[in-house]
């Protein structure tokens, strides 16, 4: 018997078809579903991340990460795989919620589950950034500066949610704290609930690791020297430096992000008419942000002048 | 008349329980103004030795421009979102986020920033040979 609130994992024969649909189904039926997939690049993360917080020192952040790029090979390693599938985590977590609102799955979920998923997103984007932040090169610290604006720009509450998340300036305890613990720990625990499960399936893990193995050896994330002409932030933050570069008045970017949490949040809540339009009102800004993203990496060049990427 | 207690009651232990996660944030929030208000009076001055070279020099959060024996000094704070403007291109100053420009004299001379720099005042000290910037607010 499927518990409720369990992420159901199964195609559902009501469901009219689509092309996005047949495209899960197909995916399903060779692979295991995203959602183990995306379930399994967390645990490995969670797990590889215990091996890098090991050697790594708080108060010297970009120090740490460099004696263990040059001088420990099994840090480095560890590093790679923690990097990778933290990657993989966010894409599969991103194309499990396109497979549920495909499959029209969501409304199955109880109100109080959808709500603590719901919550649970700026979250794990948060763990994302975090980890971002900690490297404290000049990307890193760039990253931290330009998040430490957004939340100033908030009236009121601004100065407090900064000091919450980062803490003060150009210390890294509390992020650091939030990235090992507080987001870790409520992602996860969110994650357990909404999957049904602990533990992740071997085959899963193993296509995870072997995928983030593979990209660590084509591509090991390395550390920005301060005399990098271009800086830029991580691939799921350009799309939103580029929207805060024609932005004059950064406020509308925290704002329109709630109202996007809140209407994801209200999708299932909604008449089905009014849930498919706000499907595709979420599908439509995917791509405009995958496309403005397009743009940040690869016609930015130094200074944020205009460039090709053959140049 | 049952239900109505019985919400009444509900309504109560929710509205305590909501007090039991605002007051710790409310405490949070005193004690984190009280601490910037305390960092605020404490502020040092950014301490600069002279002399200074001819042109733009980047001295922590103060960008400082010297023009013979005048100077023109601003915050380095991007007025987009707080980014320290650490570079120039040309005539101009960039900054680095998001690439706003302004002029040597602290003007804003291309977007996303719509204000100009904040100028700061200063003061020499010719027996120590430093000059003392107050901190950008």
């Amino acid at each position: 018997m499927r518990k409720k609130g369990r992420c159901s994992l199964s195609a559902h024969p009501e469901i009219p078809p689509s092309v996005v649909r047949t495209l899960f189904k197909q995916w399903n039926s060779i692979f295991p579903t995203v959602g183990l997939l995306s379930l399994a690049a967390f645990f490995i993360a969670i797990l590889s991340g215990i091996a890098v917080a090991i050697p790594f020192d708080v108060h010297a952040p970009y120090d740490a990460l460099q004696l263990m790029l040059l001088s420990n090979s099994g840090a480095e390693f560890f590093r790679n795989i923690h990097y990778w599938s933290a990657q993989l985590f966010l894409i599969f977590a991103i194309l499990h919620s396109i497979e549920h609102f495909a499959l029209k799955t969501e409304r199955k979920l109880p109100r109080a589950v959808w709500l603590r998923l719901a919550i649970s997103v700026p979250f794990a984007l948060f763990v994302m950034l975090s980890g971002f932040l900690l490297k404290a090169d000049s990307e890193g610290r760039l990253a931290r500066q330009i998040l430490a604006g957004l939340f100033e720009t908030i009236p009121a509450i601004g100065d407090f949610i900064k000091f919450t998340v980062l803490g003060p300036q150009n210390d890294f305890q509390i992020i650091y704290m939030h990235h090992v613990a507080t987001a870790t720990i409520l992602v996860l625990l969110v994650t357990i609930e909404h999957a049904g499960r602990i533990w992740p399936d071997l085959r899963s893990t193993l296509y995870m690791f072997s995928a983030a193995v593979l990209l660590s050896l084509v591509k090991a994330p390395t550390l920005q020297t301060p005399s990098a002409p271009v800086v830029k932030g991580p691939w799921y933050f350009l799309g939103l430096q580029e929207i805060l570069h024609w932005t004059p008045h950064p406020l509308w970017v925290p704002v329109f992000s709630v109202l996007l949490l809140f209407a994801f949040y209200a999708i299932p809540r909604t008449t089905e008419r009014v849930a498919t339009r706000m499907k595709l009102f979420f599908l439509l800004l995917l791509g405009f942000y995958c496309l403005v993203t397009l743009v940040g990496w690869l016609f930015r060049g130094a200074n944020w002048d205009f460039t090709t990427p053959w140049r | 008349m049952v239900r109505f207690r019985t919400r009444t009651r509900r309504t109560f232990l929710k509205a305590v329980l909501l007090g039991f996660f605002v007051l710790p944030l409310r405490f949070f929030a005193t004690m984190v103004k009280a601490r910037r208000s305390f960092l605020s009076r404490s502020r040092i001055p950014i301490e600069v030795p002279l002399p200074l070279p001819a042109g733009i020099s980047f001295h922590d959060d103060a960008i400082v421009f010297r023009e013979q024996a005048n100077y023109r000094i601003f915050s380095a704070r991007c007025t987009h979102l707080g980014c320290i403007i650490d570079r120039t291109v040309g005539e101009t100053l960039v900054c680095p986020c998001h690439g706003s420009r302004y002029s040597f004299s602290g003007e804003v001379l291309r977007g996303p920033a719509q204000r100009n720099l904040q100028p700061l005042s200063y003061r020499i000290d010719a027996e120590k040979g430093k000059m003392f910037i107050e901190r950008p607010s």
